[in-house]
């Protein structure tokens, strides 16, 4: 593979950061080498890379920006109204990051419990976990990036039992640099836990801010036999923000792992999810939302490897583009030779509500076992002419009528996260839904 | 109240209605039979304004009022309930939800003072109670995951929580089991009144012994090929459809 020019340039401008910021990473430093080393080797998705086929991030990392530093300490944020909305008197935990790195002054850990949680840098550095080995290839170049240079994040060891909800923020500096941060989950056998995440910016009015930022977002969850684990993300970023993330979760015999993906912000955002069920038994219900106007691109990538028997799989993918909206979705499904029983679903729905808006959606099947249930659709289009007229027959206007079934359309994808969560999502979305339908 | 004059549509330029005439005045109930195709779906669905059906002669008036120039909402307005063969299922939309905005709208378009979360909920109780159905229908998705029955319970709970004046049930009675079938019937027939005019649609005549019409048509090949008072129903019973094939049931 020949590299092109700029991708050469950026490779060399990233080992510089490397090289820079190395002496102060916490940890051990070879998993970093190596992770900077498959970079140096591949390279930056390009044009001819067929899971970055739909979104092009070129011009975007021409000139990388520079890693955030850690911020001063503060106790005071534009988002304070946010965290205050999340923890509204519930006592239940917050952990809140700034630019990836953790911000004790407003988090609360009070309600943690057994839950055992450190900062990322603290567990690197006391060596009681350690970053896992970054996968190889160009398509993986920001897992890479974040395991050479994220600095902070958080570690959470969940163990058995029923837990509260632990609700984590991830606010991204406004200035034009990238935050690294990182998530090492492990749950314990019969543990019962719920993650919510947000990723906002951290000024509060998202209307006027006109910076270009990045996030680059990484979280490894591993679930022990029997554990069951919740965990939703949702993205509010700045309308210029860049935004990759990766989420890899290894599931063991008999877990269940419930998890979604609701991208409303952001200029261009990635989400690359790896599920692999590995053990027998193991079950997946996975929602995506996607809702996107003005130029914003949302783009996810979903893998299921069903190596084990008798596992099941729920896939959902609700996509809304209006205005110059993008979509991308590709949804793979690997079952392995011996996963007999398999049992798995996927749908990738979609409305597009303006000419210009687009979506690419696409399921992909790979089976190598016997004995399996495997069913997928897609279908991109209008709202239902049936239950359009199912509600104006009961009185409500052909737009009243549009604006609730839009509403329905996207509240399907997050109608499983209750209480004041839910409650948090079903806002963020009615509110990104007004500024869909108004245009 | 409602005339239906002389009524022809298409359908993707096949003729279904072929001049169907009748009227019902108010508190009447009406029944309209006929065997599967004959259009007594179409007929419904004309009533109601839904798109797809070309109206080619005719004429609807509701009190004196033009329907066919009115659209599906208007027509909701002004009294008309249709409750659908098959109720759409749409998951995400929260029953409650729903229900309040249509009673809310019908409440506008008449310069009433719209309901707030709690006097719904007070009289969507009320209305549950009468259709026997479990307070957990008020958080569900509308018809989303609904049995048969659960769907045409949950039709004529709309049609208790709309009051229209003229309700016309599209097969109110398929896919029922007979405890259901006599709930649904305990149901409409509590719902009638000497104001509330009803059109009862359906394939048998079982649902005739919970709901007794004042009048029986029965429709074949796109037309009304004989009217009668409830009798005609009986007859329609032990004698079945197949007498009145003079022709055969464009299908
Ligand atoms: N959307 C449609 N497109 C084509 N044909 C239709 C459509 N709807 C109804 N028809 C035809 O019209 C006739 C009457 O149908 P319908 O009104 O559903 O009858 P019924 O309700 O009495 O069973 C049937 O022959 C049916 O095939
Ligand atoms: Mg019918």
């Amino acid at each position: 593979m020949v590299a092109t020019q700029a991708s050469a340039d950026n490779r060399t401008a990233f080992q510089q950061q490397f090289e820079n910021r190395k002496p102060h990473l916490p940890g051990d430093a070879e998993v970093r080498e190596r992770a900077m080393q498959q970079l140096l080797t591949t390279g930056l998705p390009d044009r001819k890379t067929e899971r970055w086929r739909y979104t092009r991030i070129n011009s975007l990392l021409k000139q990388p920006l520079e890693p955030a530093q850690k911020p001063a300490t503060t106790t005071a944020t534009d988002r304070q109204p946010l965290l205050d909305s999340l923890n509204s008197g519930s006592g239940a935990p917050l952990l809140v990051f700034q630019q990836g790195y953790f911000c004790a002054e407003l988090s609360r850990l009070e309600g943690l419990g057994e839950i055992q949680f450190k900062p990322l840098a603290a567990a690197l550095e006391s060596g009681a976990v350690m970053l896992p080995e970054a996968a190889d290839g160009r398509d993986r170049a920001f897992d890479q990036l974040n395991t050479a240079l994220v600095a902070d994040g958080g570690w959470l060891q969940l163990p058995a039992g029923k837990h509260p909800l632990i609700t984590i923020v991830v606010l991204s500096g406004s200035a034009a640099e990238t935050s690294y941060w990182r998530l090492l989950v492990t749950a314990a056998s019969h543990c019962e836990a719920e993650l919510a995440i947000i990723y906002a910016d951290s000024e509060a009015d998202q209307e006027t801010d006109g910076k270009a930022y990045q996030l680059n977002s990484s979280i490894d969850l591993d679930l022990a036999p029997n554990a069951q684990v919740s965990l939703s993300q949702l993205q509010q970023q700045g309308e210029q923000a860049f935004q990759v993330s990766s989420l890899r979760a290894n599931l063991q015999r008999d877990s269940s792992f419930k998890s979604h993906v609701l991208t409303l912000g952001g200029a261009i955002s990635r989400d690359d999810v790896d599920i692999d069920l590995a053990e027998a038994g193991a079950h997946v219900e996975f929602d995506g939302l996607q809702l996107t106007n003005g130029r914003q691109h949302a783009d996810l990538h979903l893998t299921l490897e069903h190596a084990a028997p008798n596992c099941t799989s729920q896939v959902s993918h609700h996509g809304l583009f209006g205005d110059h909206g993008r979509g991308v979705f590709n949804g793979r499904v690997h079952v392995h030779p011996g996963a007999d029983g398999t049992d798995s679903q996927m749908s990738s729905k979609n409305l597009l509500l303006s000419d210009r808006a687009e979506i690419d959606a696409k399921p992909e099947l790979e089976i190598y076992a016997d004995d399996v249930k495997c069913a997928h659709g897609c279908t991109v289009g209008d709202l239902n002419r049936d239950e359009l007229f199912y509600l104006r027959s009961r009185g409500l206007t052909e737009q009243d009528a549009r604006a609730l079934l839009l509403s329905a359309f996207a509240a399907a994808s997050f109608a499983t996260l209750g209480g004041h969560w839910g409650e948090y999502v079903a806002n963020a979305v009615t509110k990104k839904m007004e500024q869909l339908s108004h245009e | 109240m409602l005339i239906v004059k002389d009524l022809k549509v298409e359908v993707e330029g096949k003729s279904i209605l072929k001049g169907l005439t009748m009227e019902v005045g108010a508190g009447e109930v009406h029944a309209i039979m006929g065997p599967n195709g004959s259009g007594k779906s179409t007929l419904s669905h004309v009533l109601s304004g839904r798109e797809g059906y070309e109206v080619v002669g005719g004429s609807i008036t509701l009190d004196g009022e033009d329907l066919l120039a009115l659209s599906p909402e208007e027509r909701a307005w002004k009294g008309l309930f249709l409750g659908f063969q098959y109720p759409v299922a749409i998951p995400g939309l929260n029953s409650s939800v729903f229900m309040r905005e249509a009673v809310n709208a019908q409440r506008r378009s008449r310069g009433e003072n719209e309901y707030d979360a709690m006097d719904f909920l007070a009289i969507a109780r009320e209305k549950m109670k009468l259709l026997k159905m479990d307070e957990s229908f008020m958080t569900r998705a509308v018809n989303d995951g609904f049995s048969g029955g659960e769907k045409k319970r949950n039709e004529i709970y709309q049609m208790a929580l709309l009051e229209p004046r003229l309700a016309i049930l599209d097969e109110i009675d398929s896919g029922l089991d007979i405890d259901a079938l006599r709930v649904v019937s305990d149901g409409i027939n509590k719902l009638r009144s000497a104001d509330r005019s009803l059109i009862m649609v359906t394939h048998y005549q079982r649902l005739l012994d919970y709901v007794v019409p004042d009048y029986v048509h029965v429709l074949s090949g796109g037309e009304i090929v004989r009217s009668g008072g409830r009798e005609l129903a009986l007859e329609l019973e032990s004698s079945g459809y197949g007498w009145l094939e003079k022709e055969p049931a464009a299908v």
